[in-house]
């Protein structure tokens, strides 16, 4: 990895990132962990996947080896997921949440919209802003979906098992 | 490639029937952050290659054994992990479970082109899959550690 504004932007995504893993607050850390983990590894399927049919490419990465965005799918995507999850409305009406959701997704669109023509971050190769909007807004939806199903399931689910143990 | 699959599939249904099926999630996502970053690292310093590949476009390292097989060992590692036993069987699971790993490696480098390791001595390597057994079962004890259910905030 070579200098240049590519390599000033990335790191700042990773001070970012790190930074706002310090303002999770302390009793909705494992929430934010489950978030945090699933994204990824919906992320890095994805990501693989997208490069892999050719619709985007990364001419300048973190790692030769990878051509697909580490930083955006190891940690900054992951920690946008987590602030979605924090501060989603889950009392306010669908069109809210709906809203929010939409929101996020042009929060990660028009950044990448600007990427895209000035940097050499990331490439357009068959790919659009509405497939970013689109797959911003669904994957993030895919995580409270996830996070929600989770935790209500392992709660309840380990609970039993433990008063199995306590009464045997 | 298949067999991976299959094998990682029915470490889930074992964790399935003994309702610890929570736990095999926590542990199998923390270890694919593990396994993603260390085989990107090692394949771009060119310590160890994967001529054959499911991603050959988007990616110069492995995915099935990173994203679902590795992870599963880890998985089975930690639901079976002798917790209350004395130092013997513990010290044996953990040799058990190091030495595994670095012989499945050593059979599919020898017989097929999934994997080749270039400056990656097989000392090391049972080393890494060693820390990164522990490290991922480490993880899940502070995960499920007692009283989780209060601090996991309102779902």
């Amino acid at each position: 990895m070579r200098g240049g504004p590519e390599a000033y932007i990335l790191l700042g995504v990773w001070v970012i990132s790190l930074g706002g893993m310090l303002f999770v607050p302390k009793q909705r850390r494992r929430e934010s962990h489950v978030v945090f983990l699933f994204e990824q590894l919906v992320a890095w399927l994805l990501g693989l996947m997208v490069v892999e049919a050719g619709l985007l490419e990364y001419p300048f990465r973190e790692l030769q080896a990878n051509r697909t965005s580490f930083t955006f799918e190891f940690i900054a995507y992951p920690m946008i997921a987590v602030y979605y999850n924090l501060y989603y409305p889950r009392r306010r009406s669908p069109w809210t949440r709906l809203l929010y959701t939409m929101a996020f997704g042009t929060g990660i669109t028009l950044p990448e919209i600007w990427l895209e023509s000035h940097t050499q971050l990331i490439k357009y190769s068959g790919w659009n802003w509405y497939c970013t909007f689109v797959s911003v807004g669904l994957t993030l939806f895919g995580t409270r979906l996830f996070r929600t199903w989770f935790l209500d399931w392992a709660k309840s689910s380990s609970g039993e098992a433990e008063q199995e143990k306590a009464h045997s | 490639m298949l067999a991976s699959w299959l094998a990682s599939l029915s470490i889930f249904l074992v964790a399935y029937r003994c309702h610890r099926l929570p736990e095999a999630i926590i542990q199998l996502m923390a270890t694919q952050t593990l396994t993603w970053t260390l085989s990107l690292l090692f394949v771009n310093f060119h310590l160890m290659s994967n001529p054959v590949r499911e991603f050959p476009r988007a990616t110069d390292s492995n995915f099935t054994f990173n994203y679902v097989f590795y992870p599963s060992i880890n998985v089975l590692f930690s639901l079976f992990y002798p917790r209350k036993s004395k130092w013997l069987p513990t010290i044996t699971y953990h040799v058990l479970f190091a030495f595994g790993m670095f012989a499945f490696s050593c059979a599919i480098e020898l017989h097929t082109e999934l994997l080749r390791y270039e400056k990656m001595e097989g000392y090391m390597r049972i080393f890494v899959f060693w820390v990164g057994l522990n490290v991922t079962r480490l993880y899940g004890n502070w995960f499920f550690k007692p009283g989780w259910r209060n601090s996991g905030g309102a779902a």
